[in-house]
């Protein structure tokens, strides 16, 4: 024989299993948890591919700690892998589920250890300057580096007062009256510069995404 | 009524960053407030917008081997969760009743194992069960974690839970020493049950007790609402 059989059952399973990973690929991904309920490993890794840039940077801005980072990041997707069966497509979205994960984590890693490893403390990137992610196909590049924009746009234009207070809610996880104490203003200013910067964060993406 | 809604505290409920006493407030708000429920997802998908705001960097490749190698691991856990899976629909629903009830009577976790044992026939000489009761905001409840000896690792199974709306979570608390950590949110069945593989950093003997309350979709970094479940470890 030409080629042995067993040589021949292997080049065929490659095949078999590259089709499948790249039809599993086009799937969205309410999709993607639905084949990870059922214990594909695959849907996990690219459900993982597509949202570890995501899930890390905040983590590292968060935790300011590349180690905790990677963890906290790994253990998100170990608990969305564990809780696959469980999600409902009704309720929120994929990203939404994996973000609050993440930043529940992180923040409660953060309470626990108190204060951060390194000193400067957690901020939002630059709006002009961007840093492309570099996988994912080329429509996810553009829709990803477009919502990243839009984001850091709308957020660099909002007033000074209000980016500090949501800087300190969203990274340090800092209630209304700690954020108070922190910057020694009143309880009920803070509490209107956060609704305030939240609804105008809010018209802006609806008009823009 | 629109003066009774609490729209002016659900942006911040969103960010995570009420204090308790308001955040209690708009979560049993929530619980039957279909409009408001529908104002805060908008919120949270602000939220989640953030994230794309910060300077982006990739994780190391390591973290991935790492994820596919725990989750892979993760299966071989499988047998357990292939038995707990059909247990609900084998063993009616009194009977697992009954089981939890001999816990609060026995005087030794001996007879549980017996009764299981008696319902199930199969060995469970390697499981310990944690039996767990309903806390005065939901009585009727009742909850079990079923726990692997050998790994540490466990699951919980619930029942008579109430279905809870949309943007609320069951979230589960693994205590040591006052400090709670989180082991994990469900939702549960139209019929209040739910079986969760349970998220713990440690083995779940390193615990002295759980909680089980009510929580934003997602969960929480710590609790925040109305304890349903609870019970000692005794591992
Ligand atoms: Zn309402």
């Amino acid at each position: 024989m030409f080629f042995s059989r067993q040589f021949l059952i292997t080049v065929f399973l490659g095949t078999f299993d590259r089709g499948h990973k790249f039809a599993k690929k086009m799937l969205d991904d309410n999709g993607l948890v639905e084949q990870m309920a059922s214990g594909d490993e695959q849907a996990l890794e690219i459900l993982y591919e597509r949202y570890k840039g995501l899930i890390y940077s905040l983590m590292l801005q968060i935790l300011g700690d590349h180690g905790q980072a990677e963890e906290v990041t790994q253990d998100t997707f170990a608990r969305i892998w564990r809780q696959a069966s469980g999600y409902r497509t009704s309720r929120a979205t994929v990203k939404t589920w994996l973000v609050s994960i993440a930043r529940n984590r992180a923040i409660d890693v953060l309470r626990k250890r108190r204060s951060r490893v390194d000193e400067n403390s957690a901020m939002w990137a630059d709006g002009v300057l961007e840093t492309l992610p570099a996988k994912g196909t080329p429509e996810q590049n553009v829709e990803e580096s477009d919502m990243r924009r839009r984001v850091r746009t709308a957020i660099s234009q909002l007033p000074e007062e209000q980016r500090s207070v949501l800087t300190l809610a969203y990274f340090e996880g800092l209630s209304h009256s700690k954020i108070a104490e922190r910057l020694q203003q009143p309880l009920g200013t803070v509490k209107g510069r956060v609704r305030i910067a939240m609804r105008t964060l809010q018209g802006k993406f609806r008009e823009g995404f | 009524m629109k003066a009774n809604h609490p729209t002016d505290m659900l942006p911040a409920f969103a960010l995570g960053c009420l204090d308790p006493d308001e955040n209690s407030q708009v979560l049993e708000h929530l619980r039957y407030c279909a409009s408001c429920r529908a104002e805060l997802q908008a919120l949270e998908e602000v939220s989640v917008h953030l994230a794309y705001a910060v300077p982006f960097v990739e994780p190391s490749e390591t973290v991935k081997k790492n994820l596919l190698a725990t989750c892979s691991s993760q299966r071989s856990f499988a047998w357990v969760e292939k038995l707990f899976n059909r247990w609900p629909r084998l063993v009616p629903i009194t009977a697992i009743a009954s089981c939890v009830l001999a816990v609060v009577f026995a005087t030794s976790s001996l007879l549980l194992l017996k009764n299981v044992n008696l319902t199930q026939s199969v060995t469970v000489a390697d499981l310990q069960l944690v039996p767990l009761q309903g806390a005065e905001a939901m009585p009727q409840a009742i909850g079990q974690l079923v726990v692997d000896a050998a790994s540490g690792q466990g699951r919980l199974l619930v029942n008579a839970l109430q279905p809870l709306a949309e943007t609320l979570q069951y979230q589960l608390w693994l205590i040591r020493d006052g400090q709670r950590s989180s082991g994990g949110v469900f939702s549960v069945s139209q019929n209040g049950t739910a079986d969760v593989l349970i998220s713990s950093a440690w083995p779940l003997a390193h615990y002295d007790s759980v909680g089980i309350t009510i929580e934003p979709y997602g969960g929480s970094p710590s609790p925040t609402g109305q304890k349903v479940l609870g019970g000692k470890m005794l591992l």
